[in-house]
């Protein structure tokens, strides 16, 4: 049979489409019915039949079915569920004769090779969706890039997000408003990082409250008593000498006891004398001082002064001046180049543009090089280059139009162009499938992963030598140096620990404390302490990381980060200042560890109490990635068993009598016991008193069997038989925030292999992240073929 | 003199530029009274209108004729909710008391599912469903990420028949500024929570929640005089950036894969969109002046004053024909928002799983009361905004008010708390509670797209269109 061209092409493109992505890119074994019936039945007859064979089909699970059991190599769903339990030690349940740790493990490794045709030795990078950058990265990247902050919250909508985190290709789409946005946003930045009035002398403001009383910090210029003899005063440093303009304009407030009261009040240069106001009622409301002195280029002291004209009378008298507002013009004409703007320094860096035509288009050419190449992270291309500079051009060439507001235009085109906004990546060897990235789009995933941000001049100049791929390590090392990698910290932990949710969850704080009053709770309770949770949260993480301590140290530390204030709402005796630092914990009777931190304490609360199975699901779904599924259709009542049980009933009793159902047994079994350790903390995050905490019974089993009794003991399982799970689980949240995909069934060799080589290396925190940078996933991608 | 009636509101436009003296830094509060009360456009009966040929989005007058959905989350407590009786003579129960002075705007519907919202197949998550389905009426495809799905919404289908009408197609809000970290509703990708609007099946319409932002997309950034200056040039210069990232948008497509070159299609969208607003605002001249300064930037912290002046911002939007299709998640479905101010501390999500304690079942009455609160707020400024025919913009709209569950304990989709407000220009009949008795809501939205003119609109699961409203 002959095909026609055109028969061939839809025949490659059919093959190409059809390639069933489910069954990985290993080829079916020949044998696997045969090792099937010798090897893995023997071992399903002999530890899951008993509820899943020979008749008995608990949860609907028959392994033995003859339309649609395990021999059925093919049914997808039944293994990976099959699978999945035996990973996580679910199933046999623990009541039940286990199968040794080796046996356990062939029979996984087997399912993956023959079932999931995975191919250890050669896995699949998968397939990343091109992202775009989030609203995150694109304020690090504005401000990396140009040194300018753009508040993204209020000029952006926010980012949907998928496996728990905003990162991800699939779901960060681009609406036509968001991109209306993203025009507008470009405008807006250019506009300030070369802005209209540059060569100009811009007025420098003063904010009032920098004025301040000596010996006494809470008197400024803001609020000054006309009846207190007082003087507040700042510095500032002028940077070119010459005529300044002082503008100063404030406001007399008073009440009708003041009537017939006056002071004078005074502003002062250097201590001397410039200009002053008689104050009283009597006097207009409003005014403005203008001063033009003669200031050399160094610091100089601005004083105001009050001068009670009837004596210092103290706070008895309710008249006052309010400085709303100071501003300090620079001398006219020419000024220095260093005080322009930083980011016009930055796009400018060559200094002011050349007159000469020649000269000039040189100039441009190297800037708009120099820019476009930073803004699309790696080497513009010529023509892209040529049409930035026919807009520059075309700019200039209008009425009005000057050299600056082309580039304006340009750059503002820069950050409205796809591949500013969208992280399309390249491959060296592009024939196959699965390709290897460039060192530019390595360069990019690397920065994006640890910095929230675009890559830095000496990553671009490691990739353009070709070198980034052999200075691998150092090159994270240097990265996670720098103050930038924070960011990797706030918006991984943000997301994975849920840090982000600490600051605006809502609460009834004196309903959890028992009291009435709602500012004492307040006191106690409040913005500070939730903001000092947070932060204690990620400077222990990046202590961990930085230091490169063992992972599992989330868990099982004895320290953490605290500050006076959290010391006191913690009851950590004894600890004082104003500073976040590290205190072990040892002898407290507080535990270290993430368990016992407050951000994870009241994430996992309700607005008016505790919930254990919030705490228990976050503990088994974020730390251990034991599987779990979700809470069934019809909702289990646990008011209608407060009811049957009286109401004083503890939340244990409650909770075990609410999972006698079978149906919701199942999954509680899972959750409860570990949220009802943690029963003595409060939903906020206190611990609870001695006295009260003795009828808390906070003593458990997980589902894999291992007792328990309270959270340091829980602690000590999930670093011992449950590390690997945990280990797992860290590595899958590190996988699927850097690459921006769902891990799935068929990435578990990458996983394993990542957790062995950071294992095999102390288990270091850092381990794991040089160990999944040099993942075949992180280092390849998979392309589609066919259009 | 005949006239098409977005000729004629540009006209109006512009008289109303010339009428209004611009009141600079006015106070937001007097800006809340000053909309619908104090603003109000010259009556239409001086100029005359040619209806004939007039068939998009207007109504029989040629006026505009406005559609808007209102989302409401978690469902109500029914026994408290629903009427007693029904046809003309019925009687609101209490979380629905505050609408007696609209009893006659109003068409309150029992009967009406979104059954896609129900666990099928997919298990739990009926939160996110209860959100993705309301608008879609499609079953959202169960992922926590990769290949999101649901079906295009009601809203978006009136927006692209009445494109070429209105500077904006559609105008979407929210008052949800963050998304959760960690995971959504269980295995959904947020976007399904997030989103009600969908421009197709895979492309929700990002809400806005800041009203500074919202106003500035309707009236452009700083004074009117500002954007009068080199409006040309501005424009001239739009289209040489547009021009350059289209160019670079193909040199990039090259070298992207399927899926990839669809995400580049999402950004060309985009591009065309904002295309098609300059030509929009060419066409169609500057929006009327709106008489009020814009609202302070950032989002108010009270729960009640962000859903106000959002609505404010949809009536601005309705009031000046910017457009002539909104939506409205005024909060997502599984929302655990506290209600300080009305006495209800505990979230409202938890108090919905009440499991018929009389204690919560009464708090989650109470926050449903809030909401229709905030219901009647709309309404009365949508009936006191006179209209260029004269009437009311209540008059001239199709408005939507609901939510994706019927009962929050029980997840259930059936019997969704519908609210249609508004007389579509004279079109619906209201005053009535009526029983449509299991039918899709779908057939509703059919319903309404027929008012805009586009007939047979069958989408997601919609059998019909129901007559009876």
């Amino acid at each position: 049979m002959f095909l026609s061209r055109i028969q061939f092409f839809l025949f490659l493109v059919l093959v190409g489409t059809d390639l069933p992505e489910l069954a990985g890119q290993g080829l079916v074994p020949k044998n696997r019915a045969l090792q099937f019936d010798a090897k893995i039945k023997p071992f399903l007859s002999k530890y899951c039949y008993d509820c899943h064979g020979e008749g008995s089909t608990k949860g609907q699970i028959s392994l033995d079915d003859p339309k649609s059991g395990a021999q059925h190599l093919d049914n997808h769903e039944l293994w990976l569920q099959v699978w999945k339990n035996l990973r996580s030690d679910l199933m046999p349940p623990a009541k039940k004769v286990q199968p040794e740790i080796a046996e356990r493990q062939e029979v996984i490794h087997w399912i993956e090779r023959n079932v999931f045709l995975l191919d250890h030795e050669n896995p699949d990078p998968g397939r990343i969706t091109m992202r775009r950058l989030n609203r995150v990265e694109y304020s690090h990247t504005i401000k990396d890039l140009l040194g300018i902050e753009f508040n993204v919250t209020d000029n952006f909508p926010p980012d949907d997000t998928g496996y728990g985190f905003d990162t991800i290709g699939d779901v960060l789409t681009i609406s036509p408003l968001l991109m209306e946005k993203y025009f507008s946003a470009a405008e807006q930045i250019m506009k300030k990082a070369i802005p209209d009035e540059v060569g100009r002398p811009q007025p420098l403001s003063i904010s009032p409250n920098e004025f301040r009383q000596e010996g006494n910090n809470s008197r400024t210029a803001r609020f000054m008593r006309a009846g207190i003899n007082h003087t507040v005063k700042t510095d500032w440093k002028a940077n070119t000498k010459g005529t300044h303009r002082f503008k100063v304009n404030y406001e007399i407030t008073g009440r009708a006891n003041a009537r017939n009261y006056t002071s004078t009040w005074q502003i002062l240069i250097d201590g001397k004398k410039h200009g002053n106001r008689e104050i009283s009622l009597s006097q207009n409301k409003a005014g403005t001082i203008s001063l033009d002195l003669d200031l050399s280029a160094e610091k100089h002291s601005i004083e105001f002064g009050m001068v009670p004209n009837n004596g210092d009378l103290n706070n008895n008298i309710s008249l006052a001046v309010k400085v709303l507002k100071v501003e300090i013009t620079g001398p006219g004409g020419s000024i220095d180049w260093n005080s322009y703007p930083k980011s016009y320094q930055q796009i400018f860096s060559a200094g002011p543009p050349p007159k000469d035509p020649e000269e000039r288009r040189h100039y441009t050419k190297k800037l708009l090089n120099r820019f476009a190449s930073r803004a699309f992270r790696r080497p513009v291309n010529k023509d892209t280059l040529n049409r930035l500079i026919g807009l520059v051009k075309a700019k200039e060439s209008v009425l009005g139009g000057t050299y600056e507001s082309g580039i304006r235009l340009a750059l503002t085109a820069a950050l409205s162009s796809p591949t500013f906004l969208l992280r399309g990546e390249r491959s060296i060897n592009k024939n196959n499938k699965e390709q290897t990235i460039d060192e530019y789009s390595l360069a990019s995933r690397l920065s994006y992963f640890l910095w929230s941000s675009t890559p830095d001049a000496p990553l671009l100049k490691l990739a353009a030598e070709g070198k980034l791929r052999s200075n691998l390590l150092t090159t994270i090392d240097r990265m996670l140096k720098e103050s930038k990698s924070d960011r990797f910290v706030e918006n991984f932990v943000g997301q994975w620990l849920q840090t982000r949710d600490v600051e605006g969850k809502f609460f009834d704080t004196p309903r959890i404390l028992g009291i009435d009053d709602a500012n004492k709770a307040r006191q106690i309770f409040n913005l500070f302490t939730r903001q000092d949770m947070k932060r204690e949260t990620e400077l222990f993480f990046s202590h961990i990381l930085k230091e490169n301590r063992p992972a599992i140290e989330l868990i099982t530390a004895n320290y953490s980060f605290i500050n006076d204030r959290l010391a006191k709402f913690y009851d950590i005796n004894g600890f004082e200042g104003k500073e976040f630092r590290k205190v072990s914990f040892e002898g407290e009777s507080r535990p270290g560890g993430i368990l016992t931190h407050g951000s994870f304490l009241i994430v996992t609360s309700n607005p008016t109490r505790t919930s254990p199975v919030k705490r228990g699901l976050f503990v088994i779904d974020n730390l251990l990635g034991v599987p779990n599924s979700s809470a069934p259709p019809n909702v289990p009542e646990l008011e209608e068993t407060r009811q049957k049980v009286g109401k004083d009933a503890p939340m244990k009793e409650l909770m075990e009598l609410h999972r006698a159902k079978p149906l919701c047994r199942s999954c509680h079994a899972r959750m409860d016991p570990i949220g009802l350790a943690l029963e003595n903390y409060n939903a906020i995050g206190q611990r609870l008193e001695k006295e009260s905490a003795e009828i808390l019974d906070t003593s458990g089993v997980l589902v894999t069997g291992e007792k328990f009794e309270g959270v340091s003991e829980l602690k000590k399982i999930i670093a011992g038989p449950r590390k690997k799970d945990f280990h797992r689980r860290l590595t899958e949240k590190l996988f699927t925030y850097a690459l921006g995909r769902g891990v799935e069934y068929n990435d578990s060799p990458v996983v394993y292999k990542i957790i062995k080589e950071a294992e095999n290396k102390g288990g270091g925190l850092k381990e794991f992240i040089y160990a999944l940078i040099e993942s075949v996933p992180f280092q390849r991608r998979r392309v589609e073929k066919g259009n | 003199m005949t006239l098409l009636i977005s000729e004629a509101i540009a006209k109006l436009s512009r008289l109303d530029v010339i009428m209004s003296s611009r009141i600079e830094q006015i106070g937001r509060r007097r800006f809340l009274r000053g909309i619908g009360a104090c603003v109000t456009l010259p009556s239409m009966s001086s100029m005359a209108i040619e209806t004939k040929g007039v068939k998009r989005g207007a109504t029989a007058t040629g006026a505009p004729l406005r559609t808007a959905y209102l989302y409401a989350p978690n469902g109500v407590i029914i026994d408290k909710w629903r009427p007693e009786g029904f046809g003309t003579d019925f009687h609101l129960n209490q979380s629905m008391k505050p609408l007696e002075g609209f009893r006659n705007d109003l068409q309150i519907v029992k009967g009406f599912d979104q059954l896609n919202g129900s666990p099928g197949r997919d298990g739990a998550g009926d939160h996110a469903r209860a959100n993705a389905t309301f608008l879609t009426g499609a079953r959202p495809l169960r992922t926590s990420g990769a290949n999101i799905r649901v079906g295009i919404s009601a809203d978006q289908l009136a927006a692209n028949f009445l494109a070429k009408e209105t500077r904006l197609s559609s105008l979407e809000l929210s008052c949800e500024r963050v998304r959760n970290s960690g995971s959504c509703d269980a295995g959904y990708s947020c976007a399904y929570q997030y989103n009600i609007s969908w421009r197709s099946a895979k492309k929700p319409m990002s809400p806005e929640s800041n009203p500074r932002s919202v106003f500035e997309r309707l009236y452009g950034v700083g004074t009117a005089e500002e954007q009068a200056a080199n409006l040309e040039q501005r424009r001239a210069e739009k289209r040489s950036i547009l021009d350059f990232v289209r160019d670079s948008a193909r040199k990039m497509e090259s070298s992207l894969d399927r899926t990839d070159k669809e995400k580049l299609d999402e950004y060309l969208t985009g591009i065309r969109e904002v295309e098609k607003n300059i030509e929009r605002a060419e066409k169609l001249g500057p929006p009327p002046d709106p008489g009020q300064a814009a609202p302070e930037s950032g989002v108010p912290r009270n729960y009640r004053e962000h859903i106000r002046i959002l609505f404010d911002m949809m009536i601005l939007a309705f009031k000046s024909d910017s457009t002539r299709v909104a939506s409205f998640l005024i909060g997502h479905d599984g929302s655990n928002r506290s209600f300080k101010d009305i006495g209800v501390s505990s979230g409202h999500h938890d108090l919905s799983h009440h499991g018929n304690n009389q204690e919560k079942m009464d708090q989650v009455s109470l926050i449903d009361h809030f909401y229709i609160e905030e219901f009647v707020y709309f309404l009365e400024r949508m009936n006191a905004a006179k209209d260029v025919d004269g009437r009311s913009l209540l008059h001239n709209s199709m408005i939507v008010w609901g939510s994706g569950l019927s009962d929050g304990n029980q997840h259930s989709h059936k019997d969704l708390p519908i609210i249609v407000a508004g007389h579509a220009g004279g079109k619906f009949q209201p005053g009535r509670h009526l029983d449509v008795g299991a039918k899709p809501l779908n057939n509703l939205f059919v319903r309404m797209l027929e008012e805009v003119g586009l007939p047979k609109a069958q989408f997601g699961d919609s059998t019909g269109s129901e007559n009876r409203i």
